[in-house]
């Protein structure tokens, strides 16, 4: 009874999340901007000979939408459960309260997965450039972990949003470091030294360079190795995401504090 | 002459209004949270840009780091059409249709905030970023450029009050608008590459936005070309800053229209009514 509980908020988390995505225009901002954005980074990266910056600059517009989504609304849920006061009937509630977050921002996760798709559209039919991918089983399992991991990360700032009293300044601040860091839209090598540590322990940049590579004809360079580093990365964000959502709930519960916040 | 007298009740109501847009800014950020979170978020989207740059060239990259720091003028003072809007959710748009004065003076200040962080914002990306991708300043290409931004960033606040005018008419599309108009400027202001690699009709839709000009008047004050040197061209430069006050007297009147319409509009579209 308690699992089938349990696959009901998840499939309500969804469900809910749907309806809003498909009322709320502006939750689709993003990918709206994919396509200028595809633009922009192609028309740039047209004045460069190399082909890895193509395909970086097509993969670009899809993973900025996959991640400002993902944050974007992460932080709204926090910042609508507070204002509407259903924060605390979501806490009071008898079942997981990190199940139903996690299904409402898989829900905009998925959906944001289209930006690529627009991204590859603009620079074929735009552009006139040659889209596919040469290594198909490399790029699903990255992207996959891509996935994985941006849900990990955005539902580990929900708990911090749900303790922060302007959750729209971290959402502000957390967009263009993180893609330069990641290296979206150029290669880790062009960035000063002292930042690459910071991005060997980001799974986006292994997402990203992983990305690249399976796009290219190229054989893909310790293909597995990289992959299972990434597993890596995006297991112990998960377990980390998971571990602070339940202290978090358990110390409001027990304080009543959240109301306050 | 007292407050009574209409000009002077005007500028009243313009000031009370930047209070409050003042008052706002304060919610929104403190100190710490403006600078770190806010400076530091712009000025790594310029130095993203300005790293695109990098892939084809150190010339590029200084091209495309000025381009992106005047563009921060239009990131900031799009947030007018945003803020503009929060009247309509605070509910207060039904009493500043109802008060004795003109929308025009309460909405040029309501939003006041942006335009300054703007051309703090975009002072700080262009005289002290744009150095690290091997842009020479001189005094007299500074003088340019800072008179250059500051018109810029006033033009381009008053073509952010044109759209938030009418989207004051439809709240919900606030962000989306904000958003998808700054990309655009991205495209037709030749903030990453030069406007001719576009179709024609690009080019005229850009003459008539001033951070076009803005643009290329810091180009060519401090000599840096799509790939590199293209000579410091001190008088041209000064030529394009009278085409961008030229377009934000324009930008003026059309804001001005705007809110006019908005006047007209508004009681019939629902957006005076007092229940949302």
């Amino acid at each position: 009874l308690k699992v089938l509980g349990e696959t009901r908020a998840l499939l309500g988390g969804c469900r809910l999340e749907a309806i809003l995505l498909a009322r709320a225009p502006g939750q689709l901002t993003f990918l709206i901007s994919s396509p200028l954005l595809a633009v922009i980074l192609l028309s740039l990266a047209r004045l460069s000979t190399s082909e890895s910056d193509t395909t970086r600059a097509i993969l670009a517009p899809g993973l900025i939408a996959l991640w400002g989504m993902a944050l974007g609304r992460c932080g709204e849920l926090i910042i609508e459960a507070k204002r509407d006061a259903t924060l605390e009937l979501l806490l009071a509630a008898p079942v997981n309260v990190g199940r139903v977050l996690v299904a409402r921002i898989a829900v905009v996760t998925t959906a944001s997965l289209l930006g690529f798709l627009e991204s590859a559209l603009v620079a074929k039919l735009l552009f006139g450039e040659r889209v596919g991918v040469a290594h198909v089983g490399v790029f699903v399992c990255a992207l996959g972990l891509t996935v994985v991991g941006t849900c990990a990360l955005a539902y580990l700032l929900s708990v911090l949003f749900v303790f922060s009293r302007s959750a729209r300044q971290y959402q502000n601040s957390l967009s263009y470091p993180i893609y330069l860091v990641s290296g979206i839209a150029v290669p880790l090598s062009l960035l000063p030294g002292w930042l690459r540590p910071l991005s060997w322990l980001s799974y986006l940049s292994w997402g990203v360079n992983l990305l690249v590579d399976a796009s290219g004809p190229a054989p893909v360079e310790s293909a597995s190795g990289r992959l299972l580093a990434m597993l890596a990365l995006v297991a112990l964000l998960s377990v980390a995401s998971a571990l602070s959502m339940r202290r978090a709930v358990a110390a409001s519960r027990r304080t009543g504090s959240i109301g306050r916040v | 002459l007292d407050g009574s007298e209409p000009r002077l009740r005007g500028l009243n109501v313009f000031l009370a209004s930047s209070a409050n847009a003042f008052a706002d800014f304060r919610v929104v950020y403190t100190w710490r949270g403006w600078l770190i979170g806010w400076l530091g978020r712009v000025l790594t989207q310029v130095l993203f840009y300005g790293s695109l740059g990098l892939l084809v060239g150190p010339g590029t990259a200084a091209y495309v780091t000025l381009g992106s720091a005047v563009s921060l003028t239009a990131l900031e003072t799009l947030q007018a059409i945003q803020s503009t809007t929060w009247e309509r959710g605070e509910g207060t748009l039904p009493l500043l249709f109802s008060a004795p004065t003109s929308l025009w003076p309460i909405f040029v200040g309501r939003s006041v905030e942006w335009l300054l962080s703007g051309l703090l914002t975009s002072s700080v990306a262009l005289f002290l970023v744009s150095p690290l991708f091997n842009v020479r300043w001189t005094a007299s290409s500074v003088v340019v450029a800072a008179s250059g931004l500051l018109l810029c960033t006033v033009s381009m606040y008053l073509f952010a009050l044109s759209f938030g005018a009418l989207v004051l008419l439809r709240p919900q599309v606030r962000n989306l608008v904000a958003n998808v108009l700054y990309l655009c400027l991205v495209i037709i202001c030749g903030v990453t590459v030069p406007i001719d690699m576009w179709p024609r009709w690009v080019g005229v839709v850009g003459d008539a936005i001033p951070m076009t000009h803005a643009i290329e008047a810091v180009r060519l004050a401090t000599g840096v070309g799509i790939h590199g040197g293209g000579g410091v061209r001190i008088g041209s430069a000064v030529r394009e800053i009278v085409h961008v006050g030229l377009a934000g007297v324009a930008w003026a009147l059309v804001a001005r229209s705007s809110f006019g319409l908005l006047r007209r509009l508004g009681p019939k579209s629902g957006a005076a009514s007092m229940v949302e």
